[in-house]
């Protein structure tokens, strides 16, 4: 994994990426408790966004020069896969902006703090967001609420927000 | 089950929620790199959990968790 990290600094050095984080279930996972995910979501901004299409392939050609294991749209770390996505919204594109620098072994990967991750859980709002959710609320010394209701309020998902509040 | 059972289970229980509570907050506690070790371990089991013909899963009951 430490690698992958490596691999993407590198690439952004290169100009082949302008910024990239860690997503979804692993990225709240700096945060809480491993949880249990099919894949490892790492976003990443495009330098080239000249074309209205997504086009991935360098980034892929780079990691398949290195050998890395590609499967799909998949790239395989320790057995695991590795999903890049590209920001897709206006909150999650925000949530890549405000990404802290987070040790690794070494190597350091940004991650979105944990008011965003949950924001983006609100909008997500699938049967496994709910339920991390709920089990963070539980949590409450771990994250800003006044932040999250800030973020949620300019989202318009203050109402579902709304239903996590004791 | 005797009000004494019933009260000796209810304790255990009450230790297991107790026990796993404290568990949530040492896994909160680890390194980055560690709770990344812990998902690919995961995901590892699962695979081959899911590969495993040969898989048995046992269960606890109330009986054998109240006797500990």
């Amino acid at each position: 994994m430490k690698t992958l990290f490596l691999y993407l600094k590198e690439m952004q050095s290169m100009g082949l990426i302008s910024s990239y984080a860690l997503g979804g279930a692993t990225a709240l996972v700096y945060y809480f408790e491993p949880v249990q995910t099919q894949d490892i979501d790492l976003f990443i901004v495009l330098t080239d966004k000249k074309d209205s299409l997504v086009n991935l392939s360098p980034i892929y050609s780079y990691l398949a020069e290195r050998n890395v294991e590609l499967k799909n749209e998949y790239v395989i770390v320790e057995g695991v896969p590795v999903q890049f996505l590209v920001p897709y919204n206006a909150l999650v594109e925000e949530a890549i902006s405000k990404a802290v620098e987070v040790d690794f072994n070494g190597a350091s990967i940004p991650v979105p703090p944990i008011e965003y991750l949950m924001a983006i859980m609100l909008q997500t709002w699938r049967m496994k967001d709910r339920s991390r959710l709920e089990e963070l609320i539980k949590n409450q010394d771990l994250f800003d609420s006044k932040k999250v209701l800030e973020i949620a309020a300019r989202y318009s998902l203050e109402k579902r927000w709304g239903e996590f509040q004791i | 089950m005797s009000n004494s059972d019933y009260y000796s289970q209810q304790a255990h229980l009450e230790k297991v929620i107790a026990g796993k509570k404290e568990l949530k907050k040492e896994l909160i506690r680890l390194s980055f790199p560690e709770k990344i070790k812990r998902i690919i371990e995961m995901q590892k089991f699962s695979r081959d959990f899911a590969k495993d013909k040969t898989k048995k899963i046992y269960v606890w009951t109330m009986e054998s968790l109240a006797k500990g």
